[in-house]
């Protein structure tokens, strides 16, 4: 029986690893490569990372030079799959800034075996089919940031005017591309570790047939069990509850197996 | 012994070559028959729609060369729609002939009677169902990475090494002489995965 998966998601913002909250807060975690052996030692079921570099006012296919210019560890997107691709034999989704089939290429040739795509979805949900045409739905995982709205749920982006998108129109019109899964963020749980949004959650996966990832809350393991009790997504996603604490993640697989959830 | 990884430009070869690399294995890449000839053991692997595989392997010249290859007996390993190509036909993309070197055609999961969430995409326990020489022989069913829509049907179940259970029986792993094939990714499944990778490089031809 497929088993449900507990991925560690790290955020890279100008090279650094950095947690953030409501979307908009940022703190410097350090190296994200730094990382990368304890998550192998962990032996986790697949990482995420995710650049959320500002891509309005950077050319996002010369992020990778910026990070050099600072002192220290930073590393850009490429650096750190390779570094991952070279140490860890483990699934690895990367996103952030990718706008073109050239951008999703580069990633995937370097180690990384799928790409989240967000902005450039909502600007042109066409790249979306062309992406899955080429490189196969697999391959292709669509980002999507909700907020509440009236108990309902709204699509949000600070890079593309969503007011009159409808949330599950949009999901209907990303299956259709050929989207392989949906990693699905709430910025109002982000970095509040209150637990995850049950309810927002589950009405989106009313309205998909493909594996949805949730993120965005998790503050205990407990919010774990309960997010894969009450609701039927693929994976539970998460950040800072992994970054801080020591043996996290083997804590809270630990937990799920004891609450019978059928992990690895 | 020298593995030779077949690029074909849309897949993802770098985590094939790290893997081989980390069991202390010499790896190429190869694009061309003269590539292709100087390995003993192949990998084909494949990301992308079956019909974008075909085309590329055809537009390269490597249709034949890599024939050529499983039929003098030498190590032939197909991953994911690496193995899929193996099949006589696909329908992925569009209805294409595959390299016809194991009998069967590959369709989409939805069309083999999968209700649930598409693609099949996570880690999933294999049964092995016959011996082989890649999977561990211990009681221990591994625990292996998949990602994919479509799977290889055959109507030959004596070359099927394991399955996995996804509402349906999921043909996992293949077998015949030398050539053998895996939907799921030895190279993302961590220790299970590597410990198949070194068994492959292990075969004699």
């Amino acid at each position: 029986m497929l088993k449900r998966r507990l991925i560690p998601v790290l955020f890279l913002r100008n090279g650094w690893l950095v947690r953030s909250e409501s979307f908009c807060e940022y703190k410097n975690l350090g190296n994200p490569v730094a990382q990368v052996d304890r998550y192998n030692a962990w032996d986790v079921d697949e990482l995420i990372y995710i650049d959320i570099s500002s891509s309005d006012s950077e050319d996002h296919l010369t992020r990778g030079k910026l990070s050099t210019d600072q002192q220290g560890f930073s590393c850009s997107i490429f650096e750190v799959i390779d570094a991952v691709a070279e140490r860890c034999f483990m699934p690895l989704t990367v996103g952030g800034g990718i706008r073109t089939l050239d951008d999703i290429q580069m990633r995937l040739s370097r180690g990384a075996d799928k790409v989240t795509i967000n902005s450039e979805a909502l600007r042109r949900p066409d790249f979306i089919g062309e992406a899955a045409a080429q490189f196969g739905s697999q391959a292709i995982v669509v980002s999507m940031d909700f907020v509440r709205d009236n108990g309902g749920l709204q699509i949000y982006s600070r890079q593309v005017d969503c007011a009159g998108l409808s949330a599950g129109d949009w999901i209907r019109e990303i299956e259709n591309q050929g989207a392989g899964e949906i990693f699905l963020n709430s910025v109002d749980r982000d970095g509040r570790a209150t637990g995850y949004d049950l309810d927002l959650i589950r009405l989106v996966m009313d309205k998909t047939s493909i594996p949805v990832i949730a993120c965005g809350g998790a503050g205990s393991y407990d919010d774990f069990v309960e997010l894969f009790e009450q609701t039927g997504v693929s994976a539970a996603a998460a950040g800072n509850i992994f970054h801080f604490r020591e043996m996290s993640y083997i804590l809270a697989k630990r937990r799920l197996i004891e609450a019978t959830v059928n992990v690895r | 012994m020298k593995v030779g990884i077949i690029d074909l430009a849309i897949n993802n070869l770098s985590s094939i070559r790290n893997a081989f690399r980390s069991l202390g294995a010499e790896v190429a890449i190869v694009s061309d028959s003269a590539g292709v000839a100087s390995v003993s053991h192949l990998v084909l692997p494949g990301v992308g729609t079956f019909r974008a595989g075909m085309e590329q392997l055809r537009k390269r010249g490597l249709e034949e060369p890599l024939l050529t290859h499983a039929t003098k007996g030498k190590a032939l390993l197909g991953l994911c729609l690496g193995m899929q190509l193996f099949a006589d036909e696909g329908t992925e993309g569009g209805r294409t002939a595959g390299l016809g070197i194991l009998p069967g055609r590959v369709a989409h999961l939805r069309e083999l009677g999968v209700t649930g969430r598409l693609p099949h995409v996570g880690w999933n326990e294999i049964s092995v169902v016959r011996d082989n020489r890649l999977l561990p022989s211990n009681a221990q069913n591994p625990i292996v990475y998949f990602v994919h829509s479509y799977a290889f049907c055959t109507p030959v179940s004596s070359f099927v090494t394991s399955t996995t259970s996804y509402e349906i029986d999921i043909v996992a792993s293949v077998e015949r002489g030398n050539v053998f094939g895996m939907q799921f990714h030895p190279e993302k499944s961590q220790r299970s995965g590597l410990e198949i990778l070194e068994r492959f490089i292990k075969v004699t031809c």
